[in-house]
């Protein structure tokens, strides 16, 4: 079966910007055999493709979300999220720790300025490599 | 040995029959497969201390990947019983009553309890209005209502529901309610007036979870753990009482038993069985027996006693939809680590102009992994993350019922494999009347919209293949004591009774009737 290497690495720092710990290395892994399993070879092919290529796989996820063309991507990407919530170094990143309404309006407006960034540069790439 | 009565299942209509017999004094033997929480330790304390103290994968995902269904399998049971710990209720469901489902996924127990291991504990009187298509009063339930309650433990209030849930006998005061229902109900009450006269009215759950220490059990911790840990000793489910009676030897119980059919012989009930140990046949003699295993697994016995590989029964399920309830000042706020998880508050909506009355269950979002929600927004993964953090602690989601529309039914039937084929057709809601309720609550000063609203799916409320009419004069209908058409004997006391659902959760009903039933027929097997 086709496999990058440094897959949940990749996936991991995306999103969380920091290494991944060896466990969720190695529980990412062995799930993502069983999601890899779903999916026809080509849409293997092409999701592995965007992993090696890809420099911000944040915005491509983003965008092949909106355009569908890659949904093993966004699977991955959703099981790193449940793998990580369970480790304690990322609980302030799910929970709310501190009240902070002004800055939580702010970081909130930000994030959907972000996300039409990462869209767009996503959707870009993605036009780029006709995916 | 010929037994008085075999029930089969301990699910809430199994255990609530079993306690009418032993009422009576009449001891039954209960078949059941009767799965248990696994041996393990879960956590004793509250869910966000855990989290950030320890690795939760244990706790939350499991080490074979349970919580994780929804992304391997993208399969969608209920997120309840997806957690490792929880996992127990529907272990081997597949494999031990397999469906072929044309419409939503169906949930089976095989647990000890069923179920309702993994249910909210909603428990609510129906009224005559809610029992409009059944030859049964309320009145006539009542007294298995008052000691239902007894033994349960049930917390509400009396307040603006009352008139639709029924008396508040024996009724234990209601839970402590978060901050942000707190804040909603006071909503309701400055402008009750205008929201009364709109059709909608709000008060507080009657649930089978604890306020207060009661029958040996301790009350409500506030510690979130309840969509994470089986057998909280404050939530009720029908296993304290089956460990109850089997205790008090008031009931005999054979677990590892998968009951399959019954036949007869001379004057008696042959029940045909499986034992799950080493896969042998068993039979077991009775008078009676009562099919308690819940709508899917009682109409497979009942189907696959008759042989009948052709017939399509009528199957109904209510429809949920989900609504998200925003309060703005909410946003950005600490997460409340002592906050009860499950219903909070309760709204009822009588539509006069829709001819309709809907219930909802407004629930607290503070128990549930955060991951669920990610693919609620649409934003980029850390975007969402961010939203999951700072947006979350602002909502509230409201479960609105709605009760199955006399067209619309299903049908279950069994192939000679012995497999179940079951299709239950999703319902058409009426856009009218869900702008309707988004407008209600826009006008209490909750941001909602009918945008955010998630497709229906199904409420898990199966019922009416083997429906109680006051005279049955066809195949697979029931008397009122819930025996059924040429089969002298043979009771039903689950949901497959109950030929029409209303909105509100009918599990109390069906528990207060199976009760009643298992009165009725003691009294009879006493006069004989």
């Amino acid at each position: 079966m086709l496999k990058s290497d440094n897959e949940a690495e990749k996936i991991y720092y995306a999103i969380f910007k920091k290494n991944i710990p060896l466990s969720t290395k190695n529980h990412f892994d062995k799930i993502s055999e069983k999601i890899d399993a779903r999916y026809p070879l080509n849409e293997i092919t092409k999701y592995h493709h965007l992993l090696a290529k890809a420099v911000d796989l944040e915005a491509i996820e983003v965008a092949a979300r909106y355009l569908r063309t890659c949904p093993i991507l966004n699977d991955k990407f959703k099981l790193m999220i449940f793998l990580a919530e369970t480790l304690p170094e990322n609980y302030g990143v799910f929970i709310n720790e501190q009240s902070r309404h002004l800055s939580a309006y702010l970081s909130l407006a930000f994030s959907v300025f972000r996300t039409v960034y990462k869209l767009s540069k996503g959707a870009f790439y993605l036009a780029l490599n006709r995916i | 040995m010929i037994h008085e009565i075999i029930i089969v299942g301990s699910g809430p209509t199994g255990v609530a029959s079993a306690l009418g017999f032993a009422e009576n004094g009449i001891v039954p033997l209960m078949l059941d497969v009767g799965h248990e929480p696994r041996d393990i330790k879960p956590p004793v304390c509250n869910f966000y201390t855990y989290r950030k103290t320890r690795d939760s994968f244990d706790l939350m995902i499991g080490t074979n990947y349970e919580g994780l269904q929804n992304v391997i399998e993208k399969r969608t049971p209920s997120p309840k019983v997806s957690s490792p710990y929880m996992n127990f209720v529907i272990k081997d469901s597949e494999t031990l009553t397999p469906v072929i489902e044309k419409g939503a996924p169906i949930l089976q127990s095989f647990s000890a309890g069923g179920l309702a291991n993994a249910w909210g504990a909603g428990l609510y009187r129906c009224m005559d209005d809610d029992l409009t298509d059944l030859p049964l009063r309320a009145s006539e339930l009542s007294s298995y209502f008052d000691k239902l309650t007894k033994e349960i433990g049930i917390s509400g209030d009396d307040d603006d529901l009352t008139p639709f849930f029924g008396s508040t006998n024996h009724m234990l005061k209601p839970l402590k309610l978060s901050e942000k229902s707190e804040i909603l109900y006071s909503k309701y009450k400055k402008k009750k007036k205008d929201l009364n006269a709109r059709g909608m009215y709000m008060g507080r759950p009657r649930l089978g979870v604890l306020s207060e220490h009661y029958d040996d059990r301790a009350a409500c911790d506030y510690s979130n753990l309840d969509m994470w840990v089986p057998h909280l000793p404050y939530i009720y489910t029908p296993a304290y009482t089956l460990q109850k009676l089997i205790r008090e030897k008031m009931v005999i119980y054979r677990k590892s038993i998968i009951v399959t059919c019954w036949t007869r012989e001379n004057d008696h009930l042959i029940v045909h069985g499986e034992d799950l140990n080493d896969r042998s046949q068993v039979t077991f003699k009775c008078r009676r027996l009562i099919l308690a295993a819940g709508t899917v697994n009682s109409s497979k016995i009942v189907l696959n006693s008759k042989k009948d590989f052709a017939r399509k029964l009528r199957f109904i399920d209510k429809t949920l939809v989900q609504f998200p309830l925003i309060l703005p000042s909410f946003i950005g706020q600490k997460i409340k680590e002592d906050t009860f998880a499950l219903t909070n508050l309760n709204v009822v909506f009588n539509l006069k102009k829709y001819g309709i009355r809907l219930q909802g269950s407004i629930i607290e979002l503070s128990s549930p992994a955060r991951s669920v929600f990610y693919e609620m927004f649409p934003f980029s993964a850390r975007d969402n993350l961010a939203f999951i953090r700072l947006f979350l602690p602002s909502v509230l989601i409201l479960f609105l019922y709605f009760p199955p529309a006399r067209e619309n039914a299903g049908y279950l039937m069994l192939r000679a494999n012995n497999t179940l084929e079951i299709d239950s057709p999703p319902e058409k809601i009426d856009k009218r009347i869900l702008r309707e309720i988004v407008h209600t609550f826009i006008r209490m000063g909750v941001l909602a919209n009918s945008l955010l609203l998630k497709q229906p799916t199904h409420a898990l409320q199966y019922s009416g293949t083997l429906p109680m009419v006051a005279h049955p004069d066809r195949e697979y209908q029931c008397d009122k004591q819930g025996e059924l058409f040429n089969e002298p004997g043979v009771h039903v006391v689950d949901g497959s009774l109950f030929s029409s659902l209303p909105s509100k959760n009918n599990s109390f009903t069906m528990m207060a009737n199976a009760m009643r039933i298992a009165d009725d027929i003691s009294k009879m097997i006493k006069k004989q």
